[in-house]
């Protein structure tokens, strides 16, 4: 029996770009778009990268951070942020009692994580998540978060640490900030079925801007 | 003809007729008193003189007449309802408003303008499908058309608005008229107090005295009036009159707003709708579009309006007609409006003893007008609901048996 | 553009948020009759005034109470449930006895 293989939400509002597209932790993703010399510059104003293939892992209840724990995860202790849980992997607070782990491009903790048994669990509950996920990095993404977002995004506002969960293009999102070898860019999860739009929606004023979608391997070059 | 009318310009006295009396001290009792001078009340005074000879009313109005909803309203009269109960109730309101202008002795500007109710998606087209097989059971006009029709009905509109709801057909219902609403108060206003019925303006109810049960009068700012039956006919200040007489009711308030633009040529024969877009727009004999949105989204007891509503609504009106994105919109307020879990109005009697509730009516009143006034003057006269009403009782919420007329709310609540 | 205070997530656009109703109290639907259950469902008292009422805070997820004047609009305080900044305002047994009185 082969391994079942998905494809990205977003594949549907990609078509017409055409990307290469390969196979990351089990789903399809668009790999390049308009080569690499295209895609740095576009990385450098505005680029836009779907990495809904990111592994991922919700949980949530009063103990689900202390299960976390166990599992030798990192978790933020203040509300609405979040922490490099293990390396590669980030850790995110939603609210109160509700986290969110996602690996990144070398992180591998989701695996582990699978192995949560609810019945042996009392307190804590696991959440299904299948979001819709991007990169958005470049010196215009604040311009284009200005456009599509009513939160002052901007360094001083937005916390290092901090997660933000607000509305982005009319839906609800959920946005942070790091840092991904050395530039600033700007995490967003949204619901899988609104993936499409949001992609849309990001690459037309990234296209406006003078930026345009970026390919994971371009993106993590 | 000639010579009169020359007689009257040269007379040099202009002076119209008062429509009717300016009325100032009320008498100590009535036989019946309504609360609320919008078109549902002074409709039920005109009727209980008419109907049933009960000529010794009070109509008590907190501010001028057709003042609140009736004059707040976007003037759409139709009876293409959900449930069969709804449809002859509405049917009978347009049937009653087709003859008004004559009965009433007054220009209502009465335009049958056929009704689209446009559907982007494919249950919607269910819903419409739905609607008018219900319609068609109990004899009223109303089909399913599909885009060649709407497009020949109004060759103006985009019928892939911008790209983002492209319209799939619609339910198309033929007597679907607009009128003058200011126009139907003054009507019944005049009509009832031909026949004796008093109108007060500026006469606030401040209080209802029940005894064991039974309406004893009420108070009012000009003194009080004792009579043994009380109609509230008040669209969003139930509650504050429900209050006077300790009665629960399912109503909440929402603001419903609407807006007119600056007039222009006649262009849009036909009035439109479309749930997935929030928005319906007619052309008023003045040449204004006429356009509403949906209820605001919390409860709120004011009249205020917002610029959210008129962002959003114009957006989805330059959607379905893009060379309106330069005229102006010169006007918006708001109305409350009382909605009921299953949006169907409250009639009829309540536990207190002659007190009636004429109520819930959301936004769905004007069109009612007529028949709510007749109704009500039926059941206030027998105290016994009228059959066309039965469905609509207070009681309904605690048997159980709510009315589901959700599907047919012109726009998506 | 009107403002509300999420108690999770701070000032945010009306937009961010949907009205969920009066807050009312809840009868043991076990031992409730037919009319008190239907009174619960649908009866209220609906004249403007302060009310206790529930919102949601969507890209969230948080349901909190926000008490608010629905005459004039304004927004007195908002709290997750149970967590009332003033104990008297909590809904404990007593405040229901004080309302069914």
């Amino acid at each position: 029996m082969t391994a079942l293989i998905k494809t990205t939400p977003v594949a549907y509002a990609q078509h017409e770009q055409k990307p290469a597209m390969g196979v990351h932790n089990g789903m399809e993703v668009a790999l390049s778009f308009e080569g690499a010399a295209v895609e740095k510059t576009h990385k450098q104003v505005l680029g836009v990268t779907d990495v809904s293939c990111f592994a991922k892992f919700g949980i949530k209840g009063p103990k689900a951070a202390d299960w976390l724990a166990k599992q030798g995860l990192k978790t933020p202790d203040e509300i609405n942020s979040w922490v490099e849980g293990a390396p590669g992997t980030l850790v995110l607070r939603l609210g109160g009692s509700e986290f969110l782990v996602e690996d990144q491009i070398k992180g591998n903790a989701c695996n582990g994580l699978s192995t949560f048994n609810q019945d042996k669990t009392a307190g804590a509950y696991q959440v299904a998540r299948a979001d819709a996920a991007f990169i958005l990095g470049g010196s215009q993404a604040l311009n284009l978060l200005s456009e599509l977002c009513v939160m002052d995004l901007r360094d001083s506002a937005l916390a290092s640490n901090a997660v933000v969960m607000t509305q982005v293009a009319g839906i609800s999102a959920t946005l942070l900030r790091e840092s991904l070898a050395g530039e600033q860019v700007y995490r967003i999860w949204c619901d899988v079925s609104y993936g499409p739009y949001m992609w849309e929606m990001l690459l037309e004023i990234a296209q406006e801007l003078g930026g345009g979608a970026v390919g994971l391997t371009a993106r993590f070059q | 003809m000639a010579y009169q009318l020359l007689k009257f310009a040269l007379g040099g006295e202009y002076k119209e007729p008062r429509f009717f009396r300016d009325c100032q001290t009320p008498k100590k009792s009535y036989d019946a008193v309504i609360i609320g001078g919008g078109g549902h009340g002074l409709a039920a005074a005109y009727y209980l003189a008419k109907d049933h000879g009960i000529t010794n009313v009070a109509v008590l109005e907190k501010g001028y007449i057709g003042g609140g909803n009736t004059g707040r309203n976007t003037t759409i009269v139709r009876s293409n309802y959900l449930t069969p109960d709804g449809v002859n109730f509405y049917d009978a309101s347009v049937k009653l408003f087709e003859g008004l202008s004559t009965e009433l002795d007054i220009n209502l500007f009465y335009s049958n303008r056929g009704h689209f109710t446009l559907a982007h998606t494919e249950s919607a087209m269910r819903t419409m499908r739905w609607r008018a097989e219900v319609n068609k059971h109990v004899g009223v006009e109303s089909r399913v058309v599909g885009t060649d029709e709407i497009a020949k009905a109004c060759p103006q509109m985009d019928l892939s608005c911008s790209g983002k709801a492209p319209i799939q057909g619609a339910l198309y219902h033929e007597p679907g008229s607009i009128a003058r609403h200011d126009a139907v108060a003054w009507g019944y206003a005049r009509g009832a107090d031909s026949m004796g019925v008093e109108i007060f303006q500026n006469t606030e109810v401040q209080s209802i005295d029940v005894k064991d049960g039974q309406v004893q009068g009420v108070h009012t700012s000009r003194g009080y009036i004792s009579t043994g039956k009380v109609l509230s006919a008040v669209a969003g200040f139930t509650p504050r009159i429900t209050e006077m007489v300790d009665l629960k009711t399912p109503i909440v308030i929402h603001p419903l707003q609407a807006c007119v633009s600056e007039p222009m040529k006649p262009w849009l024969d036909t009035i439109l709708v479309s749930g997935s877009l929030h928005v319906y727009v007619s052309q008023s004999s003045r040449g204004e579009l006429v356009m509403g949105s949906s209820l605001d989204p919390y409860e709120v007891h004011s009249t205020r309006s917002t610029f959210d509503f008129v962002e959003g609504l114009t957006s989805h009106i330059v959607d379905m007609f893009p060379f309106l994105s330069n005229v102006k919109v010169v006007r918006q307020w708001a109305g409350m409006a009382d909605i009921t879990p299953d949006f169907a109005p409250i009639m009829g009697k309540t536990p207190i003893k002659g007190f009636y509730l004429d109520a819930g009516w959301g936004t769905w009143g004007f069109k009612a007008t007529p028949i709510s006034g007749k109704t009500m003057a039926y059941t206030m006269a027998n105290d016994k609901a009228h059959d066309l009403i039965h469905s609509f009782r207070l009681s309904r919420f605690e048997e159980y048996e709510l009315t589901g007329e959700k599907g047919a709310a012109s726009v998506g609540h | 553009m009107k403002l509300l205070n999420c108690p999770m997530n701070g000032t945010r656009p009306l937009s961010e948020f949907l009205f969920g109703g009066e807050f009312r109290e809840m009868p043991n639907p076990d031992t409730s009759s037919d009319l008190e259950w239907a009174s619960y469902v649908h009866y209220r008292d609906n004249a403007p005034g302060v009310k206790k009422e529930w919102w949601y805070h969507s890209p969230s997820g948080t349901w909190f109470i926000a008490e608010r004047n629905t005459l004039s609009d304004e927004v007195l305080a908002t709290y997750l449930y149970g967590k009332a900044p003033d104990a008297t305002k909590t809904t404990k047994p007593r405040a229901k006895k004080e309302q069914s009185e």
